[in-house]
């Protein structure tokens, strides 16, 4: 007769924990891939990214120094795209010096924003955000506006940008009317519609 | 000694999920469930052109709108604008409160935080006003399976 195999007990423990141990692993790797991409996660990173872009390039496009009016206007330009993009930049030279002329110094401050459609998928996002602009005239004082403005939002190869920005639809300060799709004029920063 | 590295390894995973799925992004069911989100918008939509309007031929069913409404600090705030409503009443006057927009900002756990954008019309006698944009944000709460709001700022 051989002699029956002896398991030395403390080696089976080890084997057992160490099988038990690669079990756990593989749950905890599997749980933390589905939670890091599972569609809810990426969609609610997707929409505070959205709000954050969004509010950055509202505040960009409601500040203007006429000191540096191009510098300015070229940080409209990088906050934007497509047809908002393509009217500033074809415009540029014309409202770099309507904002010299004027002589006026914009500065906005953030007050809240919400974004109110996201489609990951196609790469477009609507915002809605609540702003205080400060408009510094040539003379005279400083006076502050409340604004309501509300946007569009392309993702790009460079983050998201605006591509539409006016006011809400119903407002009496809504810009442009309805009649003419497709085509926002930029929130003027240096002339203020809101008087 | 493999056992312990392992187990290392998975301890930090979880914590990373943890994380992942309870980060600040990830408890925020704005827009994430579209049903609860337009759900509350339209509870408060209607509730803000409702408390916000008011004719002086009829304050009353503007205050019992905003006790069924409001709750907590909002309610308080409330009824300091009484003297408001009572002065509407001896100008004749009618405000048109209409919401443009609004969207909810943060939504978890009963709890949400909403920007509306709206427009009022004030009509004094037969003088109709223009329509004038304002801007609030709102806090809502789950109450009894009834969205009330609890808070209101001037944005």
């Amino acid at each position: 007769m051989t002699k029956a195999k002896s398991v030395n007990p403390l080696l089976a423990v080890a084997a057992a924990l160490a099988v038990a141990a690669a079990a756990c692993a593989a749950w905890f790797g599997w749980s933390w891939y589905s939670a890091a991409h599972s569609g809810s996660a990426a969609y609610s990173r997707a929409r505070d990214t959205v709000l954050q872009s969004a509010e950055q390039a509202v505040l960009n496009f409601n500040t203007l120094n006429y000191h540096h009016a191009t510098e300015g206007l070229q940080v409209w330009l990088a906050s934007s795209t497509g047809v908002l993009h393509a009217q500033l930049a074809q415009n540029l030279r014309q409202e770099v010096r309507l904002v010299q002329q004027k002589q006026t110094i914009t500065t906005a401050r953030i007050l809240d924003g919400a974004v109110t459609q996201l489609d990951t998928g196609a790469g477009t996002a609507s915002v809605m955000v609540a702003l205080d602009v400060t408009v510094t005239p040539a003379t005279g004082s400083p006076f502050v506006e409340s604004e309501s403005e509300v946007g569009q939002l392309t993702r790009t190869a460079s983050g998201w940008k605006l591509a539409e920005l006016g006011y809400p639809s119903g407002s009496a300060a809504s810009s442009p009317p309805s009649s003419s799709p497709g085509t926002v004029t930029p929130t003027p920063a240096p002339s203020p519609r809101r008087s | 000694m493999a056992g312990l590295v392992l187990a290392g390894v998975g301890a930090g995973l979880t914590a990373a999920a943890a994380q992942l799925r309870g980060g600040r992004a990830a408890v925020n069911r704005a827009l994430t469930d579209p049903a609860a989100t337009r759900q509350v918008i339209a509870a408060v939509s209607a509730d803000v052109s409702e408390i916000y309007s008011y004719s002086y031929t009829g304050i009353g069913a503007t205050e019992r709108a905003a006790q069924r409404v409001l709750a907590g600090q909002a309610a308080a705030q409330y009824r300091e604008l009484t003297p408001a409503l009572q002065q509407a009443v001896g100008e004749q006057l009618t405000v048109v409160t209409r919401v443009d927009q609004a969207g909810v900002r943060w939504l978890s756990g009963g709890t949400a935080q909403l920007l509306v954008f709206m427009d009022q019309t004030a009509t004094r006698g037969h003088n109709k006003g223009t329509s004038v944009p304002a801007q609030i944000a709102v806090t809502a709460q789950l109450i009894a399976g009834r969205w009330r709001i609890t808070s209101i700022e001037a944005r």
